[in-house]
């Protein structure tokens, strides 16, 4: 019976998250005991849970991980498992508005308690439902008024920055983050903004002033008490105003009008829509991943059977930002591109799991995708169907052969032979690996919707 | 700008030491310090301003009184 540490719980001395018996355990430690008897005495955990606003959180006193000789450990917290575990790197630009929207209002609320945060991680907020909740429980602490907010510029570079950065120059800031863990640096958005920077009050403050005192100035070591209080509470509702007003602009982008400029009839639409509905009533699947969702249409309408969680994907902004996640606690949005899918990244190679390691599926919709990627990205067809099934044990894929206008636009320019790319080897890859394959028509068009089961 | 930029370290040898176990930024405590200044600064404007208005309407609390002494009278 061991624990298993958490790759990702190693910077804050105050505790670490554990893996056991499959339920998520957090280790409080010596050193922070005081603050969590001090939190614990006022109640703030269960008002924060109550309001949803905390993971929910208990202590354990199971003999068998009390008896878990660990130096240092004071107490084990259990936390509440959830569904989904996604990084600000998968979110769409109003996830990561919503978070950082939610993260100040947490610490306004935190600062009328007396309470700070020692952090201003994004990866410490995660989404239940839909809605952002707050899940370190460590970075609660004491306030204490002659120490400065410690998250402002952690905040600035997880936060504020991606979020300016895609709003000003309308582009994503999935890759940048994904490529720097920790966000988007002040140097980086200063140099990108160039003198755009000077006609905003809040970036003038909490980006270039702070950049620049700190690489203008040296350490002091003397000591004046004043109450930092107010300037942190000016600089959160500062940053909120600000961030309320970013937008991450609607232009028309390649796949935003899709379900419009498709090439395939309504005829062939609705068919595929009834092939759908047919295999989510009979397989009544818990979980659905939409991999190349566009504007998430089969999303909604395995919602509608029944269907408790959806992760919709796709590398069009323009088009995630389409799916209301606010009223909508069953369908996520996750920005991801299928060729290059988050991977475990980070300290080790560890520290951020994989989204193959975080999600697996009872259900996938490949609609429209597979040839994207053996035509545009080169990827081999056994490579693209053998992953697909990787994510889940069954599904629905839509098999669009050379002769479809979208095929022929695709490979216009191309110099590379795809003879490889047709339906008796697609079926022949599928029936390898899976125990059912059945071949839907679509009429009015040469499109085929194949539905596969793998029986493990 | 480097007038401005100077003046702002002038506060540096003000700031307080922050602990934490992320680096807080010496330009973001700066900031704060400054921030904070101006509040104060801020604060005991309003002080001498509330102490002045307070000491004439304790005088013309007092003038009233006399002036009513003296009607009464």
């Amino acid at each position: 019976m061991t624990l298993i540490n958490d790759p990702s719980s190693f910077r804050d001395d105050a505790g670490q998250i554990f893996n056991f018996k499959n339920r998520i355990f957090r280790s409080i430690k010596n050193n922070y005991i005081e603050n969590y008897n001090f939190l614990e005495n006022q109640d703030i955990y269960q008002i924060l849970i109550n309001k949803n606003l905390l993971i929910n959180s208990w202590e354990v006193k199971e003999q068998d991980l009390i008896s878990q000789n660990f130096d240092e450990v004071n107490k084990f917290i259990e936390h509440e498992k959830l569904e989904n575990w996604t990084y600000p790197y998968e979110w769409t630009f109003s996830q990561l508005k919503n978070a950082a929207i939610f993260h100040l209002d947490f610490q306004l609320f935190l600062l009328e308690k007396n309470i700070s945060l020692k952090d201003a991680s994004a990866y410490n907020v995660q989404f239940k439902n839909n809605k952002p909740i707050f899940i370190d429980i460590l970075s609660l602490q004491k306030l204490d008024e002659n120490t400065p907010w410690q998250g402002h510029k952690q905040f600035c570079e997880e936060f504020l920055n991606p979020l300016v950065y895609s709003s000003y120059f309308n582009l994503p800031f999935n890759e940048i983050y994904k490529g720097n863990l920790n966000g988007i640096s002040n140097r980086q958005l200063i140099n990108l903004l160039g003198y755009k920077i000077f006609f905003s009050f809040s970036l003038l403050i909490n980006v270039y002033f702070t950049e620049n005192l700190s690489s203008k100035s040296g350490i002091s070591k003397k000591n004046r008490k004043r109450s930092y209080k107010q300037s942190q509470t000016f600089l959160i509702k500062n940053l909120k105003n600000f961030i309320e007003k970013l937008k991450y602009k609607k232009n028309k982008s390649t796949w935003s009008n899709y379900s419009n400029t498709h090439s395939y009839s309504k005829e062939s639409e609705i068919e595929k829509e009834n092939i759908l509905k047919s295999y989510i009533s009979t397989n009544k699947p818990y979980s659905l991943i939409d991999i190349g969702c566009n504007d998430a249409k089969y999303s909604f309408i395995s919602k509608e059977l029944g269907v408790k969680k959806i992760i919709a994907l796709d590398y069009d902004m323009q088009c995630l930002e389409k799916i209301g996640f606010d009223n909508n606690e069953v369908i996520t949005p996750l920005y991801a591109d299928l060729s290059n899918l988050s991977s475990s990244i980070g300290w080790d190679c560890k520290e951020k799991k994989s989204f193959v390691e975080r999600f697996n599926f009872d259900f996938s919709l490949s609609f429209a995708l597979i040839h994207h990627l053996v035509i545009s990205k080169n990827i081999p067809l056994f490579e693209v169907l053998n992953f697909i099934i990787k994510l889940s044990k069954k599904g629905l894929v839509e098999f669009i052969p050379n002769d479809d206008e979208m095929v022929k636009r695709m490979k216009m320019f191309k110099t590379k032979n795809y003879d490889d790319y047709n339906l008796e080897n697609f079926l022949k890859f599928l029936k390898e690996k899976c125990n059912i394959v059945k071949v839907h028509d679509l009429k009015g068009s040469k499109r085929k919707i194949i539905y596969y089961e793998k029986i493990t | 700008m480097k007038f401005i930029l100077t003046s702002f370290l002038i506060y540096m040898v003000f700031t307080s030491n922050a602990l934490a176990y992320i680096d807080p930024g010496i330009g973001s405590i700066i900031l704060q310090g400054i921030i904070a200044s101006i509040a104060a600064v801020g604060v005991f404007f309003s002080s001498v301003r509330r102490n002045i208005y307070n000491f004439f309407c304790k005088l013309k609390k007092f003038f009233s009184k006399e002036t009513k002494n003296d009607t009464d009278k």
